[in-house]
């Protein structure tokens, strides 16, 4: 069942399988959830987001076509909750202001353990300040970036989401990318000095 | 300053930092819903057959096509069935049927006098026909060369004279023979035509 394509466990499930949404949340809560956390301006709120967007592919199970790639259909769910979010809200301001702090890290990789403390408190130091720069990216340039560092979809599959032609995600994406730079290293330059 | 990470460094730091996950207790909440969807659409498949999976769509279906084959084999038969008498009926058969009608509509005597009067014309009539029609065939008979015309040997020596001429290829003279042969013996136009038709061109008729 884990070596099955995402689009075949979702027809395994349509038909009643329900060990084929098991396979099928385990491999996309996570990236989904952060999707949410990064964009939301309180984890519960994120939750609540996470919770609705696979409610409603449960619900609209039926509705799904082989045609179209697992992935971009749920995140397209996830992107039409979070408008419908900002829609509600009637505003872009109220995304993410408090602390990343709120969110449980478990900094546990193989690389880590070869450091020595200080290196990993450096390392963790650089990862917080990171998140605390993604906060302050444009909405748009954020989810481009989420999407496709966080989700895996190509630029044409966020273009397709987003209604956005590829060269506009590129961009998008690259303007992220620099702003994250230059908002580190100026976070850490200033750090160090 | 920017210069001081790279792309794959700012991915890199942010994978690392990647690492937060719904809570056990969402994940149990979104996998119940996920399993009492997927129970309740099992009874609703068990519920709501397809037409075509009922007992009795299946029975209707099989009792239509009994019928329909049915029908088309006696159908097939009767179409099949060419009666020896299915030809035109026979004259005799026609005058009875009008001689009840006409006791039908006409019940005085003196109307059945009349009738029948008009009944041995029509009889008289219809022998003339069938004389006409008779002498017509036997006419048609002799043009399409059903019958051999009866020859005399003055008749035989023309032929042969053609037929020489043909044989020395002196098409032109034969067919004036033919021709002249054609407006002495009209009877023999069909045996003519018949006889010389492949010898000689049509063209140059």
């Amino acid at each position: 069942m884990n070596n099955l394509a995402d689009e075949i466990l979702m027809q395994h499930y349509i038909q009643g399988d329900m060990n084929a949404f098991n396979v099928l949340y385990m491999r996309h809560k996570n990236s989904l959830y952060r999707y949410f956390t990064r964009q939301c301006a309180s984890v519960a709120l994120a939750e609540e987001l996470f919770q609705q967007v696979w409610v409603k592919l449960i619900n609209a199970r039926h509705r799904y076509k082989v045609s179209s790639k697992f992935s971009t259909y749920l995140y397209h769910i996830a992107h039409n909750e979070l408008v419908d979010y900002y829609r509600r809200q009637s505003t872009e301001n109220k995304v993410m202001q408090s602390s990343s702090a709120q969110l449980i890290d478990h900094d546990d990789t193989a690389e880590q353990d070869l450091l020595t403390p200080d290196d990993v408190l450096h390392q963790q130091h650089k990862v917080q300040q990171l998140k605390q720069c993604l906060e302050q990216l444009p909405r748009d340039q954020k989810e481009a970036f989420l999407l496709k560092h966080e989700a895996s979809l190509t630029l044409s599959e966020i273009g397709h989401l987003l209604s956005e032609p590829n060269e506009g995600i590129k961009s998008r994406i690259r303007y992220a990318l620099s702003k994250l730079k230059h908002c580190l290293s100026s976070k850490i330059g200033g750090n160090d000095e | 300053m920017s210069n001081k990470f790279s792309d794959q460094d700012i991915v890199s730091l942010y994978q690392q930092g990647a690492t937060e996950q719904p809570s056990a207790k969402l994940n149990e909440h979104i996998l119940n819903t996920a399993n009492a969807a997927a129970h309740v659409n099992n009874i609703t498949t068990i519920k709501k057959r397809r037409f075509y999976q009922t007992w009795y769509a299946q029975l209707s279906t099989a009792a239509s096509l009994v019928l329909v084959a049915v029908l088309y084999v006696q159908n097939t038969e009767q179409y099949n069935q060419v009666p020896s008498d299915l030809s035109v009926p026979k004259d005799s058969e026609i005058m009875q049927h009008e001689a009840i009608e006409a006791i039908h509509v006409a019940p005085n005597a003196k109307d059945v006098k009349a009738h029948a009067a008009m009944q041995n014309k029509k009889a008289q009539q219809s022998k003339r026909l069938q004389f006409e029609d008779h002498a017509l065939a036997t006419s048609t008979a002799l043009n399409h060369g059903d019958k051999e015309p009866e020859i005399t040997d003055s008749i035989k020596q023309k032929l042969t004279l053609i037929d020489e001429l043909i044989a020395q290829n002196k098409q032109a003279e034969a067919i004036k023979q033919i021709k002249k042969l054609q407006i002495e013996q009209p009877a023999l136009n069909a045996y003519l035509t018949k006889r010389y038709y492949a010898l000689i061109p049509q063209a140059q008729w």
